[in-house]
This record gives structure tokens, C-alpha cells and sequence, in this order.
């Protein structure tokens, strides 16, 4: 019994946490119409970035859960008050879920590989109160690996009334599912239709293997909140919260996972090539994402000596063998090894199917360039990390990590998906 | 109106019901009912056996470990230690004197009496005594 209280307070206390700071929110929103879910998202986004920062410094994990949730306490009070609270009964649906998909982590523990050899460690690291400079004495020998995610599962466990690393892990659930509900918020179909699509949504991309540890849900989530955030950029000419907004999300992807990088260029691409965005606000782009990058590459560099893309001890192959048969010869496996990927998260499936059906039926209304962009700039990254190493076990690593570097972007297909039901069923666009 | 609220609140617990069945919820709910937390972690990451959580706890309880221990894991199929988070504490030392040996096959060759050599991997590691053993679990201590 003791394991339901501690999930539901852990729930609570997360609830609190990122309820804070609303009233900042809504006060530099205040002509906006912003939904409770878009609130939360942007809440997240400035709570990561102040929980990274405080990832430097040695500062009590309690204190911290416990100031967090006074302030979001605080910030309860003024939306309840405040804030027209419209679709409650979707949060409630939103904090069941989060109940449901705890007791499946809690009911079935256990750490998968990478999690079990290397996380894990960073997490102990902050658990027992070291700070980021500590982590070249943690035990995992990966140095290049960045490490907010493992912050937050540390937060939490510390703050679990039971002492059990699994605890920590609803910090992935809560953030995750918060990003499917934001979509389904965003394409709303009615209390119950949009129930069905919550838990279809979440059936096709709880990967239980991928909340044992890893940090993939995370990264999935601020991807789709960085995805929702283009929309509201695109309304505006002027700086404003959502542009900041779109540079702290960017700067909490590269401090989730080394994958981070490529997928903020993609973004920043996207972000070059909407028509919408003002030159000024490009460039305002490009100057905050180097910033960005620097400052991470700078402290892993000076810090660590340490900055890897792909996996410990990543080689390239020589240029002259890029072409040769013998490499060309990866690339029939590579797109088997894809198409097992994408079975395995059937929204790539149904994307690709939705592409089919709009080209082949000429209803271009429904295709947005960036999801197709995206979709082709990840799928040539993927491929290229297999296809370019030197490495002669290239074919273990893909078969083993494919999946999950397809998994962490899978979420903005989703929202594909649910525009294109919206525009085709319920908005009937002609 | 009030039989149509009713009947969307019967609908309602309906879909819930279905959801969380489909979900395994009721199942993950018994679970969490009828296993303490270290049943589950035990059961996930077996006794003496795989990861062998329930052994490696009970060293740590039992010889009240302060410093960190090596866990040498013979199974062929954990290429890398799956086990040494469960006892590792942060910036502390290794006891050099002592380790765990779990899922043995034949690394420990018997000399006599409480006395074994120790070959783990083609490398031989010494002569170590058995503390506590549990099936082919093992905590060992160099002689």
C-alpha cells in the first residue's frame, strides 16, 4: 500500500513542480489564449533549464523538490482563481494515466543495458549529492554523455518516500505523457474520441523498454514541445516567449542525449525556412542556437576533453570507401534493419502511409514541409551513422540503437497525424 | 438530461475499465499489492541468477559493506556489469580484498579446504575464501 501513496505523492509533488511559474507564464502571454497543457510544456521547458543549472552547483535534491512544489503550490492558488480551467476532465484522464503507467514501471523494475551501465551511475552521482564536475569520478566511463535527464530521475527518487531507483523514473512518464497531451489538446475531438487517442497514442509509443532508464522519452517529449512551439513562432514578428521558449527547449535537447545536436540543426533548418519567420528572428535563431552549442561543446571539451558523436571510440571511415561495394553493401541492411523500426513504432508506418495517400490523391492541403524535412533529414542521419563508421561491428550497434535514435523524434509524426484527422474528418477542409 | 449524463459517465467508466485491462493495469496493480519492492526487484533481476540482486543485497546487509565491491558475473550473456549499481556508492573505494562472484560455472577451482583459485576470464585473480556462498553465488575474500 505504501507503494500507491509514494506513486501518488510523487505525482503530486511532480504536478506541483512544473505548476510553477505559471503566473509568469500567463502574465507575458496575457493576449494569447494558451491552453493548460501549452502552459505546462512551457512550465517544463523553464524548470529543465533551471533544474540544469542548478545541476552545477551542490545543492540539496530535497530542498529543491520541496521549494518547487511551494511555488507551484503558490501558482495553483492563482489558476484556480484565475485561469479559465477549460477540458479539466482531460487533465484527470492526463494524471490517471501517469498513475497507470507508474505502477507499470514500479510493478517490472528492472534497468535495461545502457540504463544498468551507465545512467544509472549519473544518477547515483546526483542522488547522493555530487553535482555535473563530480561526473568525471562516476563509475561509467562514458564522459561525453550529458546528463539533465538523470538529474531529474535523481530529484525524484531522492524525494520518494521509498528508496528505490524506479521511483525516479515517473519524472520520464510524467513529462512524456504531458507531451501527448498536448497534441491530443491541441487537436481536440471531443472528451471521449480524444480519450481513445490518448491511450492508442500512448499504446504505439510506450516503449516499457525505453522507460527503464534510458533517456529517450525525454528527448521524444522536448521534441514535440520544440514542434508545437514552431506553430506559435510563426504567429508572431516580434521577439517573444515562445522564440525563447523555442532556444531554452533547444538547449535542454543537446543536455538530454549526444543526438541532441544533429536534431537541433534540423530544427534550426526548419526554423530557417519557414516562410513566416521574419529575417531578424532567423538570425536571432542562428546566433542563440551557436550560443547554445557552444557553451556545451565548450564545457565538455574543457571539462571532459571529452565531445563523441555516435558511440565511445566513433570512427569514420576513409572518404575513398564510401563508395566502394563493400560499404554500399550496409546500406540493403540499413533499410531492412529501418523497416523493422518503423514497425516497431508504427507512427512512422502510418506517416508514410498518410504521405502515399496525400500525393497520390493530390491534396497537398494536408502536407506541411517540415514534418517531410525532418522525416528525411533523421532517416539520412540514422542511416549515415551505421553507413560512415569504421567500426566492423557497425551491424550490432544498428540493430541494438537504430530503434532508439528513430524513437526519440517518432512523437512529431503524431502530430502529423492528428492534423491531418482534424483537417480531413472534423474540420472537413475542402 | 440527467440519464444522458449518466449514460456518459457509464460510457466513460466503461472506456477506463477497457483501457486499463488492455494495459495490463489490474495485473501491474497486483503486483504492486502483493510484492514488497524488494520482491519485485528481486523477481525482475532474479536471486543467484542473472543479475543476482537478491544475493548481492543480502552481502550488503548482512557484512554491512562500507566500501564499493568488484561483482564478477560469469554469465556469458552480460557482456558488461549489470550488477554493480545495486551496492555502488559514489566517490568511494574499492575493497581490494574482497568481491562477489555470482553465476560461477567453473572460475573457482578448489585446493583445500576453504581454499579456491580464482580464474575469471582466462585471468587468474588468486587464492580467495568463501565467505558466504548461495547456490553459484559467492562472496570471497583474497587470502
Amino acid at each position: 500500500m505504501i507503494e500507491i501513496i509514494n506513486i501518488v505523492y510523487l505525482i503530486t509533488g511532480l504536478t506541483l513542480i512544473f505548476l510553477s511559474p505559471t503566473v509568469f507564464v500567463i502574465k507575458f502571454t496575457k493576449n494569447i489564449n494558451l491552453n493548460f497543457f501549452e502552459i505546462y510544456s512551457i512550465n517544463i521547458i523553464l524548470v529543465l533549464n533551471i533544474l540544469l543549472l542548478f545541476s552545477f552547483l551542490k545543492l540539496n535534491l530535497n530542498y529543491i523538490f520541496y521549494a518547487f512544489s511551494i511555488i507551484g503550490f503558490i501558482n495553483f492558488f492563482y489558476i484556480y482563481q484565475n485561469f479559465d480551467f477549460k477540458k479539466k476532465n482531460l487533465f484527470l484522464i492526463f494524471l490517471l494515466f501517469v498513475f497507470l503507467y507508474s505502477i507499470k514501471i514500479a510493478s517490472n523494475p528492472r534497468l535495461e543495458w545502457d540504463a544498468a551501465v551507465l545512467w544509472i551511475f549519473r544518477t547515483l552521482n546526483f542522488y547522493e549529492g555530487f553535482n555535473f564536475w563530480n561526473l568525471n569520478n562516476v563509475h561509467d566511463g562514458s564522459l561525453a554523455y550529458p546528463h539533465l535527464g538523470t538529474y531529474g530521475w535523481a530529484l525524484i527518487w531522492k524525494n520518494s518516500l521509498i528508496n528505490f531507483e524506479y521511483t525516479g523514473r515517473i519524472f520520464y512518464i510524467f513529462i512524456y505523457l504531458i507531451s501527448i497531451f498536448l497534441i491530443i489538446n491541441k487537436f481536440y475531438f471531443g472528451f471521449v474520441f480524444s480519450l481513445i487517442i490518448a491511450f492508442t497514442s500512448t499504446a504505439m509509443t510506450f516503449d516499457h523498454a525505453l522507460f527503464s532508464g534510458y533517456q529517450e522519452p525525454l528527448m521524444f517529449a522536448l521534441i514535440i514541445f520544440i514542434f508545437a512551439l514552431i506553430y506559435k513562432v510563426n504567429n508572431y514578428n516580434n521577439l517573444n516567449i515562445f522564440h525563447w521558449m523555442c532556444v531554452l527547449n533547444a538547449n535542454l535537447i543537446l543536455w538530454v542525449r549526444n543526438e541532441g545536436m544533429a536534431f537541433i540543426f534540423f530544427i534550426l533548418l526548419i526554423l530557417l525556412i519557414e516562410k513566416k519567420i521574419t529575417k531578424k528572428i532567423k538570425l536571432f535563431f542562428i546566433l542563440s542556437f551557436a550560443t547554445i552549442i557552444l557553451i556545451k561543446f565548450s564545457i565538455f571539451s574543457f571539462y571532459f576533453s571529452e565531445n563523441i558523436i555516435g558511440w565511445k571510440g566513433y570512427q569514420f571511415i576513409n572518404f575513398n570507401q564510401i563508395l566502394s561495394f563493400e560499404t554500399f553493401r550496409r546500406l540493403l541492411l540499413l533499410i531492412f534493419q529501418l523497416n523493422i523500426v518503423f514497425f516497431k513504432y508504427p507512427l512512422y508506418v502510418i506517416f508514410i502511409l498518410l504521405i502515399f495517400y496525400i500525393f497520390f490523391t493530390k491534396n497537398y492541403k494536408y502536407v506541411e514541409l517540415k514534418y517531410l524535412i525532418f522525416f528525411f533529414l533523421n532517416i539520412l542521419m540514422s542511416i549515415s551513422i551505421y553507413y560512415l563508421v569504421a567500426d566492423p561491428k557497425w551491424y550490432f550497434h544498428a540493430s541494438v540503437t537504430l530503434d532508439r535514435i528513430l524513437y526519440q523524434s517518432s512523437g512529431v509524426y503524431l502530430i502529423f497525424i492528428l492534423r491531418f484527422m482534424q483537417k480531413k474528418f472534423f474540420l472537413n477542409l475542402k | 438530461m440527467k440519464i444522458i449524463k449518466k449514460k456518459n459517465a457509464l460510457f466513460l467508466m466503461l472506456t477506463l475499465v477497457i483501457i486499463s485491462h488492455l494495459n495490463n493495469s489490474f495485473l501491474d496493480f497486483y503486483s504492486l499489492l502483493k510484492f514488497s519492492p524488494h520482491e519485485r526487484m528481486t523477481k525482475a533481476y532474479g536471486d543467484c541468477g542473472g543479475e543476482s540482486y537478491g544475493f548481492i543485497k543480502k552481502i550488503k546487509k548482512t557484512h554491512n559493506l562500507k566500501l564499493n565491491l568488484e561483482i564478477l558475473n560469469e554469465n556469458p550473456n552480460f557482456s558488461f556489469n549489470n550488477s554493480l549499481w545495486f551496492t555502488h556508492r559514489v566517490n568511494q573505494d574499492y575493497d581490494k580484498s574482497k568481491l562477489i562472484l555470482i553465476n560461477n560455472n567453473d572460475s573457482l577451482k578448489f585446493i583445500y579446504e576453504n581454499k579456491y583459485r580464482l580464474i575469471f576470464k582466462n585471468k587468474d585473480l588468486g587464492l580467495f575464501k568463501i565467505l558466504q556462498k548461495d547456490k553459484n553465488c559467492f562472496y570471497l575474500e583474497k587470502i
